[in-house]
């Protein structure tokens, strides 16, 4: 009997799983004409359109980012802005998408995960936008690679 | 010379006085052999008071079984397990509820160990586990932090489609408490070992498994009758 309260004892105790990643984020690297990664010597700052939230703040040498996409709409229009101490350079990202909500565990929050339809921007300081992975889950890897303008 | 030829006669005749007394004696002191067992010995029927007793006591998850067995050679006990689980658990930090309620069932055998039929057996076996269960899992709270205007959009899945197939490996000991009662336990150890659920996301618990992982835990205590 002392074996069976044992298991029983085992079995009650609960272990939360909850992944460690906080938020199902979108990544994208910065490659120039050639597909090299390259860091943004300027600032970079990243919006998007339909909320005053700020997605990415004043970051500098950026090569790659991070960014929440939204739970329910059927594609998201970031706005990034560069720019140095004489210039500001202004792009859209437009991201088509699907999104599904998804739960580890009771004692995890649900999280929204997307899969890519398709991307476009417009082109001042961005060259063109593939999408590599079109998953958005925990720690996938790189979703979409931006190819920047490369000097003349 | 003559020494030794007389120890080996003294030896030989000793032998063949001993050896018919001490065989006279070990006849006398074996127990009578037990008659060998029939082929079929019958059936038996079950319920487990684990997962009533978890049941009514408010546990957060309960796996309510009846099993059917039958008897070949005192050793052999194919064994067929039929049962309903049900969970209903809230989260503990998240505002989410689960629950589930599906049939489930197991097919195995045991093999009795001990050699003394005296109502007593020490058990080992194996089940093979299988269930197709529907689960609901809700989330009022779930909101948007950065698109959204901090309005809350309910999570309500009902009806996520779910199958689990496992294994379970057994030990038990039952004896019988009167005439054709018998009372036993069994503790046992679940591998899964293939699982299909909703992209949403795994149950929280499996009817007839368990709390839901890799492995897990489990225990039955077994109310049985012969017939």
């Amino acid at each position: 009997m002392l074996l069976v309260a044992v298991a029983f004892g085992i079995t009650s105790c609960d272990s939360i799983d909850c992944s460690l990643e906080n938020q199902v984020l979108c990544q994208m690297g910065f490659y120039d004409a050639t597909g090299a990664p390259v860091a943004l010597t300027d600032t970079l700052t990243i919006t998007a359109a339909g909320t005053d939230s700020v997605l990415y703040n004043r970051g500098i040498k950026t090569s790659k980012v991070g960014l929440p996409l939204s739970y329910y709409k059927d594609g998201d229009t970031l706005t990034l802005t560069l720019y140095g101490e004489h210039y500001l350079l202004q792009d859209d990202v437009v991201i088509k998408k699907t999104n599904y909500e998804h739960f580890e565990s009771l004692d995890c929050p649900v999280k929204m995960m997307h899969v890519i339809n398709g991307v476009e921007s417009t082109n001042h300081f961005i060259d063109s936008v593939v999408v590599v992975s079109p998953k958005v889950e925990y720690n996938n890897g790189e979703n979409i690679k931006i190819y920047l303008h490369t000097a003349d | 010379m003559e020494r030794i030829s007389r120890f080996i006669c003294i030896l030989l005749i000793s032998l063949v006085a001993v050896v018919p007394c001490a065989a006279k004696k070990s006849k006398y002191r074996l127990e009578p052999e037990m008659p060998s067992a029939k082929l079929f010995n019958g059936f038996g029927v079950g319920i487990d008071g684990v997962g009533l007793g978890m049941k009514f006591l408010g546990g957060r998850f309960a796996n309510m079984e009846v099993m059917a067995r039958a008897n070949f050679l005192e050793k052999y006990f194919p064994i067929f397990e039929l049962g309903i689980g049900e969970a209903n658990r809230d989260g503990n930090e998240q505002n989410t509820h689960f629950h589930t309620r599906a049939p489930y069932f197991r097919i195995g055998a045991d093999y009795c160990f001990t050699t003394k039929r005296n109502g007593n057996r020490l058990l080992v076996g194996m089940r093979y586990g299988f269930s197709s269960f529907n689960y609901d899992y809700s989330n009022p709270d779930f909101t948007d932090e950065v698109y959204g205007d901090g309005t809350a959009t309910p999570i309500d899945f009902e009806g996520l489609n779910g199958k689990t197939h496992w294994l379970e490996i057994c030990v038990g000991v039952e004896t019988r408490i009167w005439k054709f009662v018998r009372l036993g336990w069994t503790l046992r150890y679940k591998p899964r070992i293939y699982t299909h659920y909703s992209e949403h996301g795994d149950p929280w618990y499996v009817p007839g498994f368990g709390k839901n992982g890799s492995t897990t835990w489990g225990g039955s205590v077994n109310l049985m009758f012969d017939i």
